[in-house]
């Protein structure tokens, strides 16, 4: 009898400690092995500037957008990497912001099967990314897309 | 037997009671968070950051300027000896930038020499940040001092330095101290250009004009002042002034968000030249006197 009571205690004190642990939140953003990858693809574009942006999946869809700085006459190549990510992002860029009526769409991922991909923009003028996270029952998941912004290196040198 | 039984039934109670007293807090976390996961309704929520930015490096605004015809001239530069005044966090992040443009300034004009005394002042200032970790030890001022002559290599060392800037302020959520950097850069790189344009050298007048289109950006980033430094505060007003002015601009008046100005070929008025430079002469003093 002191026997099944102590199995008994100790069954219940395991699952009473078990349940006091939080279920850690699985994040699947490992930026510094992916920006080797995306400044790989970068070349031979020189690198400007970089974003890591992080997400945790939830039960709403979620959005994001980020300004991108370009300047006339120069050339430019976006690196994207979406490795860091538990399931799909939709990642789009426009010419303007996403309060403007005018935007157009310049290009979508939809239709990009690697993880790691590029754009080169037409022209250069201020572009806006726009994240959208999709809305996900799953249990709470984190991860990261990163962004590399890359120039041209020749337009460093002064014009004859 | 039965007391036996009675004593550990009792000791399972108390160890019950004590689990469901110390979760309290906890629970309620985790009952959110698993609520927040279960809910069926989709909806679109706003994320805590959901307009963000990029900042480009001092080294892209110094190049396009540069080849706008921003030429070096001897003494615009802030004394790299004034390194001795900077005291505070915030002065120190100012002129690490300010330091980081005049860098860049020089080694695209091959003031070699000049520079890598400015890549000394941004390592010393690196340090006292606790940003040692950039300049990967005494490597890349190494580097840098073997290969003055050769200014592809130089220009290559700036982007390392910048690179790794991003990646601690990032990995280490310094957001804010990676736009306080960037303001000291741009106010100086402003300063160094506005010095120099000319009246004939109208292209330059627009490139400057171009940078303004950052300034919503670097106000949002520096309004976060998270410590409230009185310093920083000033330093929003002030670039809001200077937006003012812009904005007043007469090749700007009655453009919408949806326009794009054509920075290429935009003239400005010599009253407006002289009110942007001086605006800007001002800030930068008080950002170089610490």
């Amino acid at each position: 009898m002191k026997k099944a009571a102590l199995l008994l205690l100790a069954l219940v004190s395991v699952i009473g400690l078990t349940s006091q642990v939080p279920t850690p939140v699985q994040d699947f953003c490992k930026s510094s092995e992916t920006r080797k990858k995306c400044k790989e693809l970068l070349k031979p574009y020189k690198y400007d500037a970089s974003k890591v942006s992080k997400f945790t999946f939830r039960n709403k869809v979620q959005k994001k957008e980020i300004e991108i700085p370009l300047y006339i006459g120069e050339k430019y190549q976006f690196v994207f990497s979406t490795e860091g990510l538990p399931q799909p992002v939709d990642i789009e860029i426009y010419d303007k912001k996403s309060t403007s009526k005018k935007r157009k769409l310049l290009f979508s991922n939809k239709e990009v099967a690697d993880e790691e991909f590029t754009f080169q923009p037409d022209k250069s003028r201020k572009l806006y990314i726009n994240y959208t996270v999709p809305a996900t029952n799953d249990t709470i998941k984190k991860g990261c897309v990163i962004f590399v912004l890359g120039y041209q290196p020749k337009s460093l040198l002064k014009k004859g | 037997m039965k007391p036996v039984f009675l004593k550990y039934s009792a000791w399972l109670c108390v160890s019950l009671f004590l689990l469901a007293c110390g979760s309290e807090s906890t629970d309620t976390v985790e009952t959110d968070e698993v609520t927040d996961t279960i809910d069926e309704v989709v909806e679109v929520e706003v994320m805590e950051d959901e307009m963000d930015y990029v900042l480009p490096s001092p080294l892209r605004i110094a190049s396009i300027l540069n080849r706008a015809g921003l030429t070096y001239e001897n003494g615009l530069t802030n004394s790299y000896e004034s390194i001795e005044n900077y005291a505070t966090s915030v002065s120190k992040m100012l002129n690490f930038g300010v330091y980081s443009a005049d860098m860049s300034y020089c080694v695209l004009n091959e003031e070699t020499q000049e520079a890598l005394n400015y890549m000394k002042s941004v390592k010393q200032l690196s340090d006292d940040l606790g940003l040692s970790s950039i300049f990967n030890s005494e490597s890349l001022i190494t580097s840098f001092e073997n290969n003055l002559t050769d200014k592809d290599t130089l220009i290559d060392i700036l982007i390392t330095v910048q690179e790794e800037l991003d990646i601690y302020t990032e990995e280490n959520e310094e957001q804010f101290m990676k736009v306080v950097i960037f303001s000291g850069a741009w106010v100086e790189s402003m300063y160094l250009g506005s010095k120099v344009a000319s009246e004939e050298n109208t292209q330059l007048a627009g490139r400057l004009v171009e940078q303004m289109t950052i300034l919503d950006n670097m106000i949002s980033g520096l309004s976060k002042n998270p410590n409230q430094d009185a310093v920083i505060e000033q330093l929003v007003v002030d670039l809001q002034a200077v937006k003012s002015i812009y904005e007043g601009f007469g090749s700007m008046q009655g453009m919408t968000e949806d326009d794009e100005p054509d920075f290429e070929n935009m003239t400005i008025s010599e009253e407006e030249k002289t009110a942007l430079t001086s605006k800007i002469e001002a800030i930068r003093t008080g950002i170089i006197n610490g």
